[in-house]
């Protein structure tokens, strides 16, 4: 459990960081590219966490990465159908 | 149908115990479709500007009435529009377009007071704020409000006029709608004695014109889109959970929870992107 812990804070703290990075700049550029390298960071964190459990298989990784992949396709379609950036 | 729901929303025997939405085929559906539908809005906005681009309710009165109504507040005068400050304001939004910055200066130089002066008002004391990709009046001047600069610009006695360009078009790569607003007085302020509001002066046309707005709103629209979207996979996802905890079913599957955290990052940064920003 504590361990779980340890994991979930570090999940969070990559949250929060790529959150305020992405916030403190007006530049929506930079916002995708904040919001892009925040995913790539999640799935990396969901490989490791499994991996330590060690229950991490194939389908595990391609499922952080459809989540990644969902929201980084939202915010693509906000940014380029939307504000046609 | 209830069936069909039920699989999509809640995990059973019959979808392997996860809800149908949380499957991989189910998710790349989805990320086909937003990909798809990006590329279908950009073309109906290419094509059917009428139908669908960038709109907004600011306007040049409600911008005005909402302004002397904070100035009111603050036991300020009232601000008077006048046609040289329109103009100057107008003047600074093209300039911005043109150049392709978002800044009081410009890069080659040109400040604020440069747009004022050509536009032949001899000013004493004069004042600028800019906004971009607000919906409605009110955000505007209450994000101005919000930051000590530019609530110390509008409610200033040091102006007694006041001059409003709303113009779309494509800044820094995105389309949006800029707010200029450009403060002045030509005489020397008399700081205790509230200015009062000239009410001759002719009304000003709005530089958004109505008729030239597009039906939908594509900011909004994809905006909404996605915060249902993100919304729907964080219920289901939540509702998932709880079913299976309830039910003690052991699966090989990521955890959910780290799929809310990351999603309810996606769901605020969608607001942060979609809020307008000020100068």
């Amino acid at each position: 459990m504590k361990r779980h812990v340890f994991y979930y804070f570090f999940l969070v703290l990559i949250l929060v960081l790529g959150f305020l990075i992405a916030a403190a700049s007006p530049d929506k550029q930079f916002q995708a590219m904040t919001i892009t390298i925040t995913s790539l960071f999640y799935i990396l964190w969901g490989i490791v966490h499994h991996h330590i459990h060690h229950d991490l298989t194939a389908k595990i990784v391609v499922e952080y990465t459809l989540m990644a992949g969902l929201g980084g396709a939202v915010i693509f379609f906000i940014l380029k159908g939307g504000f046609n950036l | 149908m209830k069936n069909f729901f039920h699989d999509l929303f809640f995990p059973h025997f019959h979808n392997n115990f996860r809800s149908k939405l949380l499957h991989h085929r189910v998710i790349l559906l989805f990320i086909v479709l937003l990909f798809s539908g990006t590329f279908f809005l950009s073309f109906v906005k290419a094509n059917f500007p009428q139908v669908l681009g960038i709109s907004s309710d600011v306007t040049t009165e409600q911008l005005l009435s909402f302004t002397n109504q904070k100035r009111q507040e603050d036991g300020a005068g009232a601000l008077s529009l006048n046609d040289k400050l329109n103009k100057a304001a107008s003047d600074k939004a093209q300039d911005m377009f043109a150049e392709n910055y978002w800044a009081h200066n410009s890069p080659t130089g040109k400040t604020p007071w440069v747009f004022i002066k050509n536009a032949g008002y001899q000013y004493v004391y004069a004042g600028e704020n800019l906004a971009r990709g607000f919906t409605d009046s009110k955000s505007v001047v209450d994000a101005w409000m919000a930051s000590p600069e530019h609530r110390e610009n509008m409610l200033s006695r040091n102006y007694n006029e006041v001059g409003f360009a709303v113009k779309n078009g494509t800044l820094l790569g995105e389309d949006t709608v800029l707010v200029v607003e450009m403060l002045g007085n030509t005489s020397f302020a008399q700081n205790s004695i509230p200015s009062v509001a000239r009410s001759a002066q002719e009304p000003v046309p709005v530089v958004l014109n109505s008729s030239n707005r597009p039906l939908i709103d594509s900011v909004s629209l994809s905006r909404n889109i996605g915060v249902g979207i993100i919304s729907l996979f964080i219920l289901v996802l939540s509702v998932d959970f709880i079913v299976i905890e309830r039910k003690k079913v052991t699966r090989f599957v990521g955890h959910n929870l780290d799929h809310v955290l990351f999603l309810s990052l996606i769901l605020l940064m969608i607001f942060i992107i979609a809020r307008g920003v000020i100068l």
